[in-house]
């Protein structure tokens, strides 16, 4: 019994280092092929071709409009717990934000009173899955308060 | 790709360099052939410098620029090569005639040994999924959730404020993830962007965690060979190589996580501690680990305490006296570990009776002093987007919640252990192994590597417990929580699987 439990556990090892090498190499093989074809890309290209063109388009022209060091409020533009916002506000860091909370609770009273208190130019509306939209503070004020804005 | 390169590679020998002369000062770690002692160099290397940044930018205000963290690195660099030198002056007067009469050996007029062309196997595949690691980590940004969530943005943050008391922590309005998490890694990152002046989007700075990868295995593999063996630690050193989610899971090598760092402090620290040396600097590397740990992620710190008792365990114990003579001794019936208690005896202390508490105490103040480090930075800093544990948890929280969350959460921690993206037929192979070499398991080193194992899941189990999410939680964390164990594992792999072949007779040098 003792003989058949140590046979069958080197079998295991056995049939495990099989089955999982050529996955270990298929996978450092792939990943030396993707180096090869991005041997001469920059940062900004990598950045293209992992986050997408839009997004990185998005976050250049965010990053333009952001005085250095100035902060900014951020919206959470999808679900909750989608969290864009993380993503966003990697790309934008070192700028520092305030989170306001998510879009489609703006028209609440305590978030509405956040976004119009505070003293910022810009609002960041984050979104997971499409580019990030930046806003005029005041004018997303103005626009939500007309019928049906918001 | 190409421009990530050379800082990348530039950032991991920014660390290595100073971290060899922190191992010249460890007799263990000192003898120890280049690559094992290469791995242990830039664990020591990535605790020393960042934290001592971490200590400097925080007590003296000291700025996180190149000239601050060229002198950090520079220090211990140019104190090892002091100590070279004087140990190099007193060999030489010392050893001259020894060494006159010593005959070199051609490495191919030695006799054919099948268990180096195993090594050399091993070696040769676990280097190429390394490798693909590194060509990863140099072609493609952070992609990776808590990468960009938390330890890449605190890094960023700390980088343009040049002090770990940057602003957007210390003041609560700032939208910020986890702001009382360590920040050893992301000071790391910090470090090596300044020193090669690398912009915020570049990614040369997932070298640095691509480069735990490699260093994990070897340390493994160090332990593994002390105790089970050279073929059975190559093995499973090879095993660990090949589980895809060392490589490509959220906390394996190609994130920017903490999790794969956490286990290789936690676990290098261990290993020096119950190898029962008893040289204080080899206590005070493993001290230097363990701070390390501690500075690295919240569970650094109950692990880092868990080590220093078991360590103390190793201290108090009675040490077996040697039977026999010759380098086959058996203790415990194990050659290697009759050459683990040679090598005490060879220290001159320790063997037949208790090793000196020296050592533990050398081992203990580098992990004192990091909580220190650790308890004074979080004191400016308010928590918020934090679970905050402490605030919540009562000890009447975890019963009968302890037992009665497990059908909530087995089936999901079993979901991710055998799911075959992650861990191909890891958990398979492992507990069966483990299981047929129980009677390995029972010696004291292993128990010990056991305990040190079950710690982190034992931790996961406790936080299911309370977490208000435990299902949701498990999902994303039980992986990382196996893999903070995963070196006293692997070395208790190694050491069952030592039995099973040498009892089969698969492998009848598997101790060779």
């Amino acid at each position: 019994m003792s003989r058949a439990a140590d046979l069958l556990a080197a079998a295991l090892f056995a049939l495990f280092v099989a089955l999982a090498v050529p996955v270990a190499l298929g996978g450092s093989l792939d990943r030396a092929r993707l180096a090869w074809y991005a041997r001469h890309e920059t940062a900004l290209d990598a950045r293209r071709r992992c986050l997408g063109a839009d997004f990185v388009a998005a976050i250049e022209s965010i990053r333009r409009a952001l005085r250095p060091g100035e902060p900014y409020l951020l919206v959470e533009g999808a679900q909750p717990y989608d969290s864009g916002t993380y993503w966003v506000r990697y790309e934008l860091a070192p700028h520092r934000a305030v989170f306001v909370g998510w879009r489609r609770d703006l028209h609440r009273p305590a978030l509405l009173r956040k976004l119009r208190d505070e003293d910022m130019r810009w609002v960041v509306i984050a979104s997971f899955r499409d580019a990030p939209a930046l806003y005029d503070r005041r004018a997303l004020l103005r626009e939500m308060s007309r019928p049906n804005g918001g | 790709m190409a421009v990530e390169l050379a800082p990348g590679l530039g950032g991991v020998a920014l660390f290595t360099a100073p971290g060899l002369a922190v191992c010249g000062l460890a007799p263990g770690l000192r003898r120890l052939p280049l690559p094992r002692r290469l791995a242990y160099a830039y664990l020591l290397g990535v605790a020393t410098v960042g934290g001592g940044l971490y200590a400097l930018s925080h007590f003296a205000g000291v700025p996180l620029r190149r000239p601050a963290i060229l002198a950090v690195a520079a220090a211990p660099v140019l104190a090892g090569l002091a100590a070279w030198g004087a140990r190099l002056w007193r060999r030489d007067r010392r050893g001259k005639e020894r060494r006159a009469g010593r005959v070199g050996r051609w490495p191919w007029r030695r006799p054919f040994d099948p268990g180096g062309l195993l090594v050399a196997a091993c070696a040769v595949i676990a280097a190429a999924v390394c490798l693909g690691v590194l060509l990863d980590a140099v072609t493609d940004p952070v992609k990776d959730w808590d990468g960009r969530m938390t330890w890449c943005a605190q890094a960023r943050y700390v980088r343009a404020a040049a002090t770990v008391d940057a602003a957007v922590l210390r003041e609560g309005q700032w939208f910020i993830t986890h702001p009382q998490y360590p920040l050893l890694l992301p000071l790391a990152q910090v470090a090596e962007m300044e020193v090669f002046g690398t912009p915020d989007d570049g990614h040369a700075f997932r070298a640095l965690y691509a480069a735990f990868l490699p260093a994990l295995l070897l340390v493994a593999y160090d332990g593994a060979r002390r105790w089970a063996g050279r073929a059975p630690a190559a093995l499973v050193t090879l095993a660990a190589s090949l589980i895809p989610f060392m490589m490509k899971g959220e906390g394996g090598a190609n994130s920017a996580y903490s999790d794969l760092p956490l286990a290789c402090f936690y676990g290098a620290g261990l290993l020096l501690l119950l190898a029962g040396r008893a040289r204080s600097g080899d206590g005070l590397a493993a001290g230097l680990l363990l701070g390390a740990a501690v500075l690295t992620k919240n569970e650094g710190l109950p692990y880092a305490v868990l080590a220093l008792l078991l360590g103390c365990v190793v201290s108090l114990a009675p040490r077996p006296r040697l039977r026999g003579s010759g380098p086959t001794r058996m203790v415990h019936g194990s050659p290697a570990a009759g050459t683990a208690s040679g090598a005490a005896e060879k220290s001159g202390r320790g063997v037949g009776g208790r090793l000196p508490l020296r050592r533990l105490a050398a081992a203990g103040l580098p992990v004192v002093l990091a909580i220190a480090l650790l308890v004074a930075w979080r004191a400016g800093i308010p928590n918020r987007e934090d679970e905050n544990y402490p605030g919540f948890v009562r000890p009447a929280d975890f019963w009968p919640a302890a037992f009665t969350r497990l059908p909530q959460v087995v089936p999901v921690m079993l979901s991710k252990m055998y799911d075959w993206e992650g861990w191909t037929a890891f958990w398979w192979m492992a507990p069966a192994v483990l299981v047929a070499g129980w009677r390995a398991l029972r010696r004291p080193v292993a128990r010990r590597l056991l305990i040190a194992a079950a710690a982190p899941p034992a931790m996961a189990w406790a936080v299911y417990s309370v977490h208000w999410l435990p299902t949701y939680i498990a999902s994303v964390t039980w992986e990382r929580f196996l893999f903070h164990g995963m070196v006293p594992l692997l070395v208790s792999l190694a050491i069952a699987l030592a039995d099973v072949l040498r009892r089969t007779g698969l492998w009848s040098r598997a101790s060779s």
